[in-house]
C-alpha cells in the first residue's frame, strides 16, 4: 500500500494545477455559461492529458478528473479522460457524454463528438450523427439535454457493467474534487465576513459544518482513486458513488447555509460547484441506486 | 501511488489471521473485549501472549524493544484483523500502540526494563487515566492532584469512564502538580501500580454492557518519584502525541463491515427480504460508510509516515468519518432487523453500543472538527 504520488504523478499534478489554474477557474466557468470550453479540451488533447489512463495509468486519469473538476472546467472531460478509457473505451474523440438512460438527462448534450450509452447490461457508442438531442432547461450549471439514440455500436454482452463501474467513480471524482473547492471558497468566505464583531468562521456553529463536508468530501475523493484503481470490483466503485451523493448533498446544504445570502447569487460564483454538485447527485439513478449496487456486489463476494 | 497491498502484506495478513483463528477464544466478541468476567481477563492475556509467540503483538515496535520495525501498513493490518474478530486484544492495544511507544520515548531504562518486556509477553493490562468528572474533553482542566513530598507524590482525586480498571494492573495517569500553571502546562504522567493502597475502582453501571466504564478514586496514594513519566510538569506533551497515535489506526471498519455481514445473514434468517430495494439501500448506505472510514483510515496512516511529528490533521479527518460510521452501522442493522436487533447477543445489538461510545471516546467528534476547522480550513478560533 502506498498513498504517495510518484515523482511523476506529482509532476503531472502540477502540471494540471498550472493549466487549469491558467485556462480553467471561476471567471472562465461563468463566461462559458451553458457552453462548453472547447479550446480548454483541445489544449488537454495538445498536451496528451486525455489520454494519460491508457498510457499512464486510473491514477494519473483520477488527477487530471479533480484537478479540472475543482477548476469547474467547463466541458465533461471526466467522461474522457477517465470514464471511457476505464470501461475500456478506446480511440475516443475529444468531447464524449454518457446516457444513463432513454430519457435522461445528459450533461453537455449535443455539444459532444460521441456518447457512450449505457443500454441495461450492453454498453453502446453513438456518434454525434446517430442521436437526436433536445435541449433541456436546467439550473445545474451544466447545459442539458435528452438524448435518443437513433443508432450506436454494440461493445458486447456484459461491457454495460465496466462503463456503470467507469461512471460511477467518475462521480466520485468530479464529487470529491468539487466539493473540497466549495468548501475551500466558503472557507475564505466565513474567515473574511464579519457579524457580532467577529469572524463568523470563528463559531463553532459554522466551523464543524465547514468541517464535516470537508471530511466526507476527502473521503470521497480517496474513495474515488480506490474505485479507479479497483474499477472491475462494483463493491469498491459503487461504494465511491454512494458516498459521493451523501458528500455532495452535505456539501450543498452546508456551503450555502455558511455563506447565506451572497451565496445564491450568479455574481459571487459559488454556485458553480454546488449547482454542479447537484447534477452529479442525481446522475445514473442517484444515491439510492448506487447504495442497493454496493449491497448487491457485497452478497456476490460473500 | 499503489492501492493494492503488497504480496508481503497479503502473506502477513494470512499468517496472522491464521493466528488468530488458532488463538483467540472460540465466539469471541466486542463484549468480551471489555473483559467482563475473570475468564475474559485471562483470555486475553493467553490470547495476547500467543499473539507475541507467534511474531504479530509487537512488531512494529524498534528492535532494540523486541520488534522488528515492521511497517505501520503491517500496523494497520494486526488492528483490523484483530477488530473484525472482535479485538481479543481487550485493552492491550492501547499497550502496543500508544503506551509502549511513550514508555520508549521517555521513559527511563529502569521504567523500560520494568514495562516493556511484559507488554511484549501480553502479561499486563494497562488503562488509562485521563478524564475526570469536569476535564473530559477539556483535559488540560483536570484536577486530580500529585503533591511532591520527598521522593513520593501524594495522589487524590477521580478519575472517570475509565475502560479496563477493574483488570488492569496499571493505569497511565495524567496528574496536576502544578495547580498555579496554565492549564496546558502543570501536568504529569506517573505510571501507577493499581493494587497501590488508596485506589478504589467502581464500576459505572449503564445498560450498555457489564464493565464498559469505572470511576477510579485515588485517596492519599502514595507513588514514588521513579514512576514519573518524562519531567513534572510536562505531561501535556506525552499525552498530545499518545492521543495522535491513539487516534491511528483503529480498524472500527472491519468491525463494522462484519457486523454487517451478520446482520444481513441474520436478517436473512428471521424472514427479512434482503434484496428488497429499501432493504439494500439501508445496507448499501452503511456499507459505503464503512468503505469511507477505511479510505481515511488508510489516509490518516500514511500521513503518519510521511509526517510523523507533524499536526497531522487527516488522523481527525479519520475519526469524523469513523465514529458517524459506528452510528450509520448501528442504526442499519437497527432498520433492517426491526426488533430481531434488539435481543441480546447479537452483532446488531452489541454495534448500538459502539455507535454510541465512538463518537464520544478518546477525544469526542466536536473536538474532531474543531481540529479539522483550525488545521485544514484556517478557520479563525472561537472566543
Amino acid at each position: 500500500m502506498d498513498l504517495q504520488l510518484s515523482v511523476e504523478q506529482q509532476l503531472l499534478d502540477d502540471s494540471l494545477r498550472a493549466m487549469f489554474g491558467d485556462h480553467a477557474g471561476l471567471d472562465r466557468a461563468r463566461a462559458m455559461a451553458g457552453s462548453i470550453d472547447r479550446d480548454l479540451v483541445t489544449r488537454l488533447d495538445d498536451n496528451g492529458f486525455l489520454d494519460v489512463c491508457a498510457e499512464a495509468g486510473p491514477i494519473e486519469a483520477i488527477l487530471v478528473a479533480e484537478r479540472a473538476s475543482e477548476a469547474v472546467a467547463a466541458a465533461p472531460i471526466v467522461a474522457r479522460v477517465l470514464v471511457g478509457p476505464l470501461a475500456g473505451f478506446t480511440d475516443l474523440p475529444p468531447l464524449v457524454g454518457l446516457v444513463g438512460s432513454a430519457d435522461g438527462l445528459v450533461r453537455y448534450a449535443g455539444h459532444c463528438d460521441a456518447y457512450l450509452v449505457l443500454d441495461g447490461d450492453e454498453a453502446r457508442l453513438a456518434s454525434r450523427d446517430d442521436v437526436d438531442v433536445e435541449p433541456v432547461q436546467s439550473r445545474s450549471a451544466y447545459p442539458m439535454g435528452r438524448v435518443r439514440v437513433r443508432r450506436s455500436e454494440s461493445m458486447g454482452p456484459g461491457s454495460g457493467h465496466p462503463l456503470r463501474r467507469a461512471w460511477q467513480v467518475g462521480i466520485a471524482a468530479e464529487t470529491g474534487a468539487m466539493s473540497l473547492a466549495a468548501v475551500e471558497f466558503a472557507s475564505r468566505h466565513v474567515r473574511d465576513r464579519h457579524q457580532f464583531g467577529r469572524p463568523i468562521g470563528s463559531f463553532q456553529a459554522v466551523q464543524h459544518r465547514l468541517a464535516r463536508s470537508y471530511s466526507m468530501a476527502q473521503a470521497t475523493r480517496w474513495l474515488a482513486r480506490r474505485g479507479a484503481w479497483h474499477h472491475s470490483d462494483e463493491y469498491h466503485t459503487a461504494a465511491a458513488a454512494t458516498f459521493a451523493c451523501l458528500t455532495a448533498r452535505e456539501t450543498y446544504d452546508n456551503t450555502h447555509q455558511v455563506v447565506g445570502g451572497i451565496g445564491v447569487t450568479s455574481e459571487y460564483g459559488m454556485t458553480e460547484w454546488t449547482m454542479r454538485l447537484l447534477a452529479l447527485h442525481a446522475e445514473l439513478g442517484g444515491r439510492r441506486a448506487h447504495a442497493r449496487r454496493v449491497a448487491q456486489s457485497r452478497q456476490r463476494l460473500g | 501511488m499503489k492501492l493494492d497491498w503488497t504480496d508481503e502484506e497479503t502473506e502477513f495478513r494470512a499468517a496472522l489471521r491464521a493466528s488468530i483463528q488458532t488463538n483467540a477464544r472460540p465466539g469471541w466478541t466486542l463484549d468480551d473485549r471489555d473483559m467482563p468476567e475473570p475468564a475474559d481477563v485471562e483470555a486475553v492475556k493467553r490470547f495476547c501472549a500467543a499473539l507475541g509467540e507467534d511474531g504479530f503483538l509487537t512488531p512494529h515496535w524498534p528492535r532494540a524493544y523486541g520488534g522488528r520495525e515492521a511497517s505501520p501498513w503491517e500496523q494497520l493490518i494486526i488492528s483490523e484483523e484483530t477488530w473484525r474478530a472482535g479485538e481479543p486484544r481487550g485493552g492491550q492495544y492501547m499497550n502496543t500502540n500508544w503506551i509502549g511507544p511513550a514508555l520508549m520515548a521517555h521513559g527511563t531504562s529502569d521504567q523500560q526494563a520494568q514495562y516493556l518486556t511484559p507488554i511484549t509477553k501480553g502479561e499486563v493490562n494497562w488503562c488509562q487515566g485521563f478524564s475526570e468528572p469536569d476535564a473530559g474533553s477539556d483535559l488540560a482542566a483536570l484536577r486530580c492532584r500529585a503533591v511532591r513530598d520527598g521522593d513520593t507524590y501524594v495522589v487524590n482525586g477521580q478519575k472517570v469512564w475509565t475502560s479496563y480498571a477493574h483488570a488492569a494492573e496499571y493505569c497511565f495517569l495524567l496528574v496536576r502538580t502544578d495547580p498555579d500553571s496554565p492549564k496546558r502546562e502543570g501536568n504529569t504522567i506517573l505510571l501507577v501500580p493499581m493494587a497501590t493502597p488508596g485506589i478504589e475502582v467502581r464500576e459505572i453501571p449503564n445498560p450498555y454492557a457489564h464493565h464498559l466504564i469505572h470511576e477510579i478514586l485515588f485517596t492519599d496514594v502514595i507513588v514514588p518519584v521513579s514512576c514519573r513519566l518524562g519531567d513534572e510538569n510536562r505531561g501535556w506533551d506525552i499525552v498530545r502525541n499518545a492521543l495522535a497515535n491513539e487516534r491511528v489506526g483503529i480498524a472500527r471498519h472491519a468491525h463494522s463491515e462484519h457486523v454487517l455481514d451478520r446482520t444481513v445473514s441474520d436478517a436473512t434468517n428471521h424472514g427479512v427480504d434482503v434484496d428488497d430495494p429499501s432493504v439494500a439501500d439501508t445496507l448499501g448506505m452503511a456499507y459505503a460508510w464503512c468503505e469511507a472510514a477505511r479510505a481515511m483510515n488508510y489516509v490518516a496512516v500514511a500521513e503518519r509516515i510521511s509526517d510523523p511529528h507533524g499536526s497531522r490533521p487527516m488522523a481527525a479527518v479519520s475519526r469524523s468519518i469513523t465514529g458517524p460510521m459506528e452510528r450509520e452501522v448501528a442504526w442499519a442493522c437497527q432498520e433492517v432487523l426491526g426488533d430481531q436487533a434488539l435481543a441480546g447477543g447479537t452483532e446488531a445489538d452489541r454495534q448500538v453500543v459502539t455507535g454510541t461510545t465512538a463518537m464520544i471516546a478518546a477525544g469526542a467528534y466536536e473536538v474532531q472538527l474543531d481540529l479539522i476547522g483550525r488545521l485544514c480550513l484556517d478557520l479563525p478560533r472561537g472566543k
